[in-house]
């Protein structure tokens, strides 16, 4: 415990944390000083896990087992603290990147406010991704949902977006109670709120209270996730939204939900004992959740609120490989190699929403489905850009990541004799190529409706973005044992002992 | 009935009765003020589970929720003032703008 090294890892959260609120206090008007200070400040912190690995693998003895952790077991400098911090703070640098131009026209009037909360999500992001303690889960959790209740009314003379946050707000912070109901309840059955003891602990407590700790518990994590039943926010949120705030809440909080949620499953109620009280209610959960995303997508005509749906099926196909207890490494490498892929293209979907969207914002009907009418014509490179992220989100060849994604995940599924629900995973994939292939055909196949001009804007960062998250969808789709195998490496080293 | 399972379940009413609230209640003001119920209702559990297992965590845990509240407080409040000045009211049925 004497080791310096280890105290690397809380090293991205201080950073963010502290930058971001001195750069909400930067003048506003000039959107220019609080965006390049958000960069730097990013890069700054995304150096931190790249040079200095070692800290991040200190917390892991040679037997697999983990020490401590720092601050008692409050933070876990662990590989999947690493692999989710550069997510998070990659993830991060395409927002500003996406953001940066465009606030005007998103109706978000005040630059330093926007950046610095953005920046200070993003550290709590962190915190949650690497706690290992309910009181930090919880913690890190509301911070997190705090900033994002925050971003999602930015523009606050929207009155959608403002809605939106409304709603976010009160189911979020419904859920986070019944999250910690099932805290104090876990804490008072097994005496103590670290996962590593609560995981000992759980196997020979009274079960009733026990599982009614776990069940409140799973409620708070499907919440976050935006698992059917708990996904009515979701469509709301990401419409009122400003695009980028819905482009960070569908890539870099899903993925901090994703590493709590593995977390808590695997590590902290993971015993096969205990896994037996939950795995039928997730496996429900997992089932509606494709079902559900995937059929209500068909019916939408919003582009952001069907990419919504889509996430929600898309949570589904993760939820289920969060539960074979038998194959925990495999499932964390595919978890881990399925939401970069997701991140990537859901990136690029949302960018060019946003350039199609253009300086429409106040008009409802402006990220309709209509609006990508011949946009083949008009902006055929985006158009392909466009093409290219569908086709992946759908799993279809050209887009291989989602392809290779989705394989390795039902193959974990299929492995662990959860035959039905990768048969119903493939069904439900096939029933969302109509819905993506239906924007596809809007912007190849029908003319322009609209009479007026063209509203495209698309500022160097939108272009930016939208260019490398191709590049990086093709890379990925290309060499995917790149990622997948590090992945692997990371979730062996953490979820594969028995707790 | 020991005195600790007194404590629990008024914690558990206390927590029922927030939750009927969150649900049934149109103002968002007392919506919100039923979330600050459940937020309570759990802390009092946590008080009381800290006395029964004999560990100081769960009051301290108290501490951090009673701090998370005030900030979801503040953020909320924020929120309901940007509502009524879009939408001249602070009624659940007033936010009906996003739908299919």
């Amino acid at each position: 415990m004497t080791n310096v090294t280890q105290w690397v890892a809380v090293i991205p959260t201080a950073v963010l944390g502290l930058g971001g609120m001195v750069l909400a206090l930067a003048p506003r008007g000039e959107e220019r000083i609080p965006a390049f200070g958000a960069l730097a400040l990013l890069l700054v912190a995304l150096s931190v896990p790249f040079l200095f690995e070692g800290g991040y693998t200190a917390g892991v003895g040679a037997s697999g087992v983990l020490n401590a952790g720092l601050f008692g077991a409050g933070f876990l400098h662990d590989p999947v603290t690493w692999f989710f911090t550069v997510l998070v703070l990659t993830g991060t640098l395409v927002v500003v990147a996406m953001s940066f131009g465009r606030l005007k026209s998103l109706g978000i009037s005040s630059s330093p406010e926007y950046y610095g909360l953005l920046l200070m999500t993003s550290a709590s992001a962190i915190v949650l991704v690497g706690a290992g303690e309910l009181i930090t889960i919880f913690v890190g959790l509301e911070a997190l949902s705090l900033g994002l209740y925050c971003l999602c009314g930015s523009a606050v003379s929207s009155r959608r977006s403002v809605e939106g946050a409304l709603k976010y707000f009160i189911l979020g912070s419904f859920s986070s109670a019944f999250l910690l109901y099932g805290m104090s309840v876990l804490y008072g059955v097994t005496g103590s709120t670290e996962l590593a003891v609560i995981a000992r602990e759980l196997v020979s407590v009274r079960q009733i209270p026990a599982i009614f700790g776990v069940g409140l518990i799973l409620v708070g994590v499907f919440f976050k996730l935006g698992a059917v039943p708990f996904h009515f926010w979701a469509p709301d949120v990401y419409q009122g939204a400003p695009t980028p705030v819905t482009a960070y809440m569908a890539s870099v909080v899903k993925a901090a939900a994703l590493a709590m949620a593995m977390r808590l499953l695997w590590n902290g109620f993971g015993h096969n004992e205990v896994a037996g009280w939950w795995l039928g209610s997730a496996w429900t959960v997992a089932l509606l959740t494709m079902i559900v995303g995937n059929i209500v997508a068909v019916r939408q005509r919003n582009v952001k609120r069907m990419l919504a749906y889509s996430s929600v099926a898309h949570v589904g196909y993760m939820t289920a490989a969060l539960l074979p207890p038998g194959a925990r490494a495999a499932g964390g490498g595919a978890l881990l190699f399925y939401i970069v892929a997701y991140s990537v293209v859901t990136f690029g979907a949302f960018a060019v929403t946003m350039a199609v969207t253009g300086d429409r914002v106040d008009q409802p009907s402006a990220d309709d489905i209509s609006s990508f009418a011949g946009l083949s014509r008009t902006n055929p490179r985006i158009a392909a850009a466009m093409t290219l992220f569908l086709l992946t989100l759908a799993g279809l060849p050209p887009g291989t990541v989602g392809l290779v994604g989705k394989f390795y995940l039902l193959s974990v599924v299929v492995q662990s004799h959860f035959v039905g629900l990768a048969v119903v995973a493939a069904i439900c994939s096939a029933i969302s190529c109509y819905f993506y292939l239906r924007v596809i055909s809007a912007m190849y196949v029908q003319q322009a409706t609209d009479v007026t001009p063209p509203h495209f804007v698309s500022p160097l960062g939108t272009r930016i973005v939208i260019g490398s998250m191709v590049a990086a969808s093709i890379i990925l789709g290309l060499t995917p044992s790149f990622v997948h195998n590090r992945a692997q490496a990371v979730a062996h080293g953490v979820f594969v002992r028995q707790p | 009935m020991e005195r600790i399972h007194t404590i629990l379940a008024i914690a558990a009413i206390t927590f029922a009765i927030g939750a009927v609230g969150v649900i049934v209640r149109r103002n968002v003001i007392v919506v919100f003020m039923c979330i600050e119920l459940m937020l309570n209702a759990v802390n009092l559990s946590f008080v009381a589970f800290s006395q029964s297992v004999g560990n100081l965590t769960g009051q301290v845990a108290v501490f951090f929720v009673m701090v998370v509240a005030a900030a979801e407080a503040a953020v909320g409040l924020a929120i309901f003032i940007a509502l009524f000045r879009t939408a001249r009211s602070v009624e659940s049925t007033s936010a009906t703008e996003l739908r299919l």
